[in-house]
């Protein structure tokens, strides 16, 4: 499903020029989950906002369900991204001006579902996440896991083959964080591919198998 | 479409959760349209609106007369006769005069607004009576005399008691007889802004009622009436004016001695009469050029500070782009949070505007008769701010919406993104410091008209106005002629002199400081005129015994008339100061004579010099100035000029009983202080002194919302950097002073640029400034200090969140 | 004063409330650290390591508890005096260097020294003498954004200590910094300390936790151990979350 060749990203500062890949190079097959690991600044994030089309400023192959991403133009990749990614960052990025619900459609929106079918699949999301008295709530009205919640839900609410999950547990206790992660868990059984970035092994244990990264280098599988 | 339902609703609440942004841009853009709104009503009413009542209004047309090309003055009674006949393109043509009426209903006399027209007058306005009927062409036959006459709406509501029997009615205008035939419908109330007609008279009538023969009607040398026409079908203006110029040349040819010079115009008809367009013109044109400067220089600032709020809100643009925006659909939502702002602002600064207009003084000018102008919301305004709100909207909100949605993805989801502020920032920067500067440029020019103003009170005007009063009786009106007009003020004055707390009283044909003067050319004895001229230039007016003293002109050589300066004894004349100094250097003009021009014309000696006196403006340098004893020179139009003491609520009745008395049908200027009366003269400068004290306060809050937002702005942007300075040990007055700096920063080179410009618009208003340096401490101070005031106070608000953040979570901001 | 602890937290709480829900980011800690010692903070993701760092850095006030810092009670006290404290007694050390992009890389370790109101050749003398320590003096006219990260790092340490403070409190100071760079931080770490400085240091970065003379390990706001720098580095090799 995913095939990189190596994929390099550097930026020049005053003082050079800095890597933060290096010839990465590797395949995630349908249906698995994968984590990438590695201590802080070793380009993790990095690789996965690549993966992710939210960084178009790399070198090198990616190939996504055979297309190649690195010869596409940023809107057919936005399209790529529409069609079949959903991402899960770290500080759960909601929107605060929105409601739980409207924050579950958003996506729909952009991809212009009709309001009806929109209706229904938010409906459906809310309540096979359990948080239908929550969907007129406010993110800042809601504790960190509760928020993390959401933010899954919204990355799966458009169907996506695929789920990119930046440290996802990261800001959360040590319960919420297991749960989300159970979470994952559960979607990958049920077929999504997943790829998590996370640097606590506990969690690293929920994949199918880990990349270590290492200052821009991939170090084990 | 529900989408930009569900945008706005998003707006609305967007704007909420930041109320003191949508506050400072709000008020920004309300006072920007608001002026703009306010000042275009102004426009409209004055000279965009067509004449309210006025059937077709655009096919009716002003006539006017001119004189070696230049002009547009009233006409001789005969030219108009050939014009109406000659000119095709009128279907019908009027003449007409404003005249103010003695009026009298058998009880005490008033003074009304009127005017004398021809018959057709009414059909040229398209008229239809709302009582009664207008005048007959047999109203009009020369040798008649009819006294019929038309009142207005109001005025038989007001004045007439609005009673069914109003037609057939008696009225006694300038003591004759008139009876009313008919009365102008409601919706209409003149043709020109500010002044309502009361009553029309034939002007058949004229004559009578000024006390003048029918010469009028033949004389083609008299130019004594204006000229109004109503357009054929399918004539144009264009062609009007064409037909009137040929028919002028054939006049020229016909009549050499009285018509060589003339030649006419034909301008369509407005609410300000033709005349007085160009100015008017002139004078909105510059005030709207400020104001629509006012304007742009805000929307570039509100514009600004959408961009610095969407820099805000990288994060979320990011991740609604990351959740698959197109970017279309971001600037639509963008744009739609924009336009909310830009119409709330507009509508309630048009509302604002636009009432504030319309409270102006300018219905209390001390002027004799009432004048008021109609700033009722009109359409047009309404559709001028809506456009201008919508357009200024659209222009100033796509840009920011556009610059906020072209991110780099990644920088802004993580934590260590830089904006893109850079150059969005610098001209915000640049906007706002070109408000400060605009405002320091207006707000200089309001501090030099309040300090000429101030100075006002300390020219010497030669004259002193302190426990002054004037009245004015217009013999004319009052049905007196010849030696019963000199009788009757003859014994105004004994009455007024006789009341206690007068120290003095007198009359004179003109006063000063009342924007006007009489002129005429005199020819002294023993001085060659320069090459060019036939005689002296001078002002002059009539006076009774005692007028200098009543005033308090200081007499400088010779005497004062006296009452054995009658028409029995030799002509004599004072003369000011400058008239000797011109044309006797070096004497002191005391037993000269002098020769005023026209037929007949006796010689008269200078008995009397006194001092300089300011006649139309406080601004005027001094010109040779003629008085001439009223004993020897009747004349029917005198003001009463008295000092007394005791304030104008005991004075003016005590005053208008004294005349009064001496007829009880008289009808009187009403009564004013001669401080009042003589603040015409400083009319311009108060004026200037008002608009630009308006627009420069103005001016200013908009630079202190502008600074305000910038340095909030900014600060919002260095939290961390706030936070930092506070792990070194920052003390609260050091990050105050840190935030007042980067806004004294701001204005700094608005000011600098500024201030050269102050100089420069000082030394362009010199003539009006009276005298007032344009260096003047005062303004080059006061001003500059005031603004820097305003910024620092700008800044407080910023500066006192700066000092309250909480360390921890300033370093934890990004 | 030998025995007398520098830094002496007893039953120190923090308590933060925000709209619905109340957090207890610390309860009742109870530490000591001696004058010289390089103690190191470790702890998983919001166990509350940031928030014990601001408190000894007297950026925040505990909820309840006490902090005697030099024997002298610092836990009631007002911003401006925290403030005091702070510019005479701390120097910080952030992940993200924090120095100040439109100053020099001498304006920035000279800024402390200008909030005392030291004369001008004293505070010269200073900024030398710090930039030299850390190998950095020749690019004092430059700006940070010529430098590389760790070079800043460097900048940063610089301006820790160039007031001469009673400790020095460094909160991830390799977090944003790779192996290499990150070990010539804490290499420069090691020679202050051995030079007599006081160092708390907070990380999870497992490769530099045992530089310290002991550790102290946060969970969920709560002390759970403190052990010496052996124990430590065997703990981390084992795995790094200790659960209760």
């Amino acid at each position: 499903m995913i095939r990189l060749r190596d994929i390099e990203k550097s930026f020049k500062t005053g003082a050079g020029e800095t890597f933060v890949l290096r010839r990465i190079s590797g395949e995630v097959q349908k249906g698995e989950f994968v984590t990438i690991m590695g201590p802080s600044g070793a380009g993790k994030s990095t690789l996965l906002s690549i993966l992710g089309m939210l960084d178009g400023d790399w070198r090198g192959e990616y190939y996504l369900f055979g297309e190649p991403v690195h010869a596409m133009k940023p809107r057919a990749r936005i399209e790529l991204n529409k069609r079949y990614i959903g991402f899960v960052f770290q500080q759960y990025h909601l929107l605060d001006d929105l409601t739980v619900y409207e924050n579950l459609e958003i996506p729909l929106s952009y991809r212009n579902v009709k309001r009806k079918e929109r209706e229904a699949i938010v409906a459906d999301a809310l309540d096979r996440f359990q948080i239908v008295g929550k969907k007129d709530l406010y993110p800042s009205q809601l504790s960190g896991g509760q928020q993390q919640l959401v933010a899954v839900a919204r990355a799966i609410i458009a169907e996506p083959s695929m789920i990119l999950a930046d440290e996802p547990t990261g800001s959360l206790h040590s319960s919420q964080g297991r749960m989300i992660m159970d979470l994952l868990k559960q979607l990958n059984r049920e077929g999504t591919t997943i790829v998590q970035v996370t640097h606590n092994e506990e969690y690293a244990a929920y994949g199918d198998r880990i990349i270590q990264l290492r200052d821009g280098w991939i170090v084990e599988e | 479409m529900d989408q930009l339902l569900s945008d706005i609703r998003h707006a609305l609440r967007h704007l909420r959760r930041a109320p003191l942004f949508a506050l400072v841009a709000g008020t920004s853009l309300a006072i920007g349209v608001g002026v703009n709104a306010g000042l275009f009503s102004a426009v409209n009413a004055l000279l965009l609106r067509p004449v309210p009542g006025v059937d077709h209004p655009e096919r009716v047309v002003e006539v006017g007369r001119s004189n070696q090309g230049r002009g547009f003055d009233t006409f001789a009674y005969p030219d108009y006769l050939d014009l109406k006949s000659e000119v095709r393109a009128f279907r019908t043509a009027a003449a007409y005069t404003f005249d103010v009426f003695a009026y009298s209903d058998g009880g005490e006399g008033s003074r009304v607004t009127g005017m004398s027209v021809t018959p057709e007058y009414f059909s040229v306005m398209g008229l239809t009576p709302e009582r009664g009927r207008f005048f007959t062409a047999d109203e009009d036959a020369p040798g008649s005399r009819p006294t019929v006459a038309v009142v207005s709406h109001d005025f038989w509501m007001d004045r007439l008691g609005g009673g069914v029997d109003v037609v057939g009615k008696i009225i006694r205008i300038n003591r004759i007889a008139f009876q009313i035939v008919g009365v102008t419908p409601a919706d209409f109330r003149g043709q020109t802004t500010g002044v309502h007609p009361e009553v029309y008279v034939p002007l058949r009538m004229r004559p009578a009622l000024r006390n003048r023969g029918e010469e009028d009607f033949t004389n083609r040398g008299a130019s004594w009436h204006m000229m109004v026409a109503r357009l054929a079908p399918g004539a144009t203006v264009q062609e009007a004016d064409t037909q009137v110029k040929a028919v002028y040349a054939r006049l020229a040819q016909a009549y050499p001695r009285t018509n060589r010079n003339r030649s006419g115009a034909v301008v369509p008809l407005g609410l300000v009469p033709g005349p007085g367009r160009g100015p008017v013109k002139a004078f909105l044109s510059v005030l709207m050029g400020l104001a629509a400067l006012i304007l742009l220089v805000t929307c570039a600032n509100v514009a600004g500070m959408f961009v610095a709020r969407a820099s805000h809100r990288e994060k979320e643009i990011a991740v609604r782009l990351a959740l698959g925006a197109g970017r279309a659909r971001l600037v639509r939502q963008l744009l739609v949070e924009a336009l909310v702002v830009f119409a709330v602002g507009g509508v309630v600064g048009t509302a604002v505007g636009v009432m504030l207009v319309r409270s102006l003084p300018v219905n209390r000018l001390p002027l004799p008769i009432h004048v008021s102008i109609d700033l009722s919301p009109q359409a047009p305004v309404l559709a001028f701010a809506l456009a201008l709100t919508l357009g200024t909207g659209l222009l100033f909100g796509l840009l920011p919406a556009m610059q906020a949605t072209r991110l780099e993805l990644t920088d802004s989801l993580r934590d260590n993104g830089s904006t893109q502020g850079g150059r969005a920032g610098l001209m915000r920067r640049f906007f706002v410091g070109g408000q400060v500067g605009l405002s320091l440029v207006l707000l200089a020019s309001a501090g030099f008209f309040l300090r000429a103003l101030d100075r006002a009170g300390q020219v010497d005007t030669g004259f002193d106005p302190r426990d002054g009063y004037v009245t004015g009786i217009d013999l004319d009106l009052e049905g007196y002629r010849g030696e019963e007009s000199a009788a009757l003020q003859q014994r105004v004055l004994e009455r007024v002199r006789a009341l206690p707390g007068v120290e003095s009283a007198a009359m004179s044909a003109d006063l000063p400081l009342d924007m006007s003067r009489m002129g005429t050319g005199v020819m002294p004895e023993g001085w060659t005129p320069p090459e060019g001229q036939r005689g002296l230039g001078t002002d002059f007016t009539y006076v009774s015994t005692d007028y200098f003293a009543t005033l308090k002109i200081p007499i400088l050589h010779g005497r004062a008339f006296v009452e054995t300066d009658d028409v029995s004894s030799e002509p004599v004349i004072v003369v000011s100061r400058t008239f000797v100094d011109q044309v006797w250097p070096g004497e002191d003009g005391l037993g000269r004579q002098v020769q005023v021009e026209g037929d007949h014309e006796p010689w008269r000696t200078v008995v009397g010099v006194v001092a300089d006196v300011k006649g139309r403006f406080i601004t005027d340098r001094p010109e040779p100035m003629m008085y001439l004893p009223l004993e020897q020179n009747p004349h029917q139009r005198m003001d009463v000029v008295v000092r007394a003491k005791g304030g104008i609520a005991t004075v003016a009745p005590a005053l208008r009983s004294a005349i009064l008395g001496v007829d009880p049908s008289l009808s009187l200027n009403p009564v004013l202080s001669l401080e009042s009366s003589s603040s015409l003269g400083i009319f311009p400068q108060r004026l200037a002194a008002g608009l630009t004290t308006a627009l420069g306060s103005l001016a200013l809050l908009l630079s202190a919302l502008g600074v305000y937002g910038v340095v909030a702005y900014a600060l919002s942007r260095r939290v961390r950097e706030m936070g930092v300075r506070m792990a070194l040990g920052a003390g609260s007055t050091r990050l105050a002073l840190l935030v007042l700096r980067n806004g004294l920063g701001l204005a700094l080179p608005g000011m600098l640029l500024g201030l050269p410009a102050i100089v420069v618009l000082g030394f362009v208003l010199r003539a009006f400034l009276l005298g007032l340096s344009p260096l003047d401490p005062v303004a080059l101070v006061v001003v500059p200090g005031t603004l820097l005031i305003t910024v620092a106070a700008a800044c407080a608000a910023p500066a006192r969140r700066a000092v309250r953040l909480h360390p921890m979570e300033a370093l934890r901001s990004e | 004063m030998a025995g007398e602890a520098l830094i002496h937290l007893d039953g120190l709480s923090k308590v933060f409330y925000t709209e619905e829900v109340e957090t207890h980011a610390l309860s009742n800690i109870a530490l000591r650290i001696q004058t010289g010692e390089f103690v190191s903070i470790a702890g998983p993701s919001g166990c509350g390591k940031t928030t014990l760092l601001s408190i000894l850095g007297l950026l925040d006030s505990p909820t309840a508890g006490k902090y005697l810092l030099d024997a002298e009670p610092v836990e009631n006290l007002s911003a401006s005096q925290r403030a005091k404290i702070r510019n005479q007694a701390i120097g910080f050390i952030f992940q993200a260097f924090n120095l100040i992009g439109d100053l020099t890389v001498y304006e920035n370790v000279e800024l402390p020294l200008t909030y005392r109101g030291m004369a001008g050749s004293e505070r010269k003398e200073r900024v030398q003498a710090a930039l030299e320590r850390v190998g950095m003096a020749h690019r004092m006219g430059h700006y940070p954004s010529q430098l590389s990260g760790g070079q800043q790092q460097r900048v940063a340490v610089a301006r820790a200590i160039v007031g001469k403070p009673l400790i020095l409190l460094a909160d991830e100071p390799t977090g944003n910094l790779d192996s290499k760079n990150g070990n010539a931080v804490m290499d420069l770490l090691k020679e202050l300390h051995n030079d007599g400085a006081t160092i708390c240091m907070v990380t999870h970065d497992p490769r530099y936790a045992h530089v310290a003379d002991r550790s102290v390990h946060l969970f969920d706001g709560q002390i759970v151990s403190e052990d010496d720098a052996r124990r430590a580095q065997a703990l981390e090799e084992s795995g790094f979350d200790v659960a209760h």
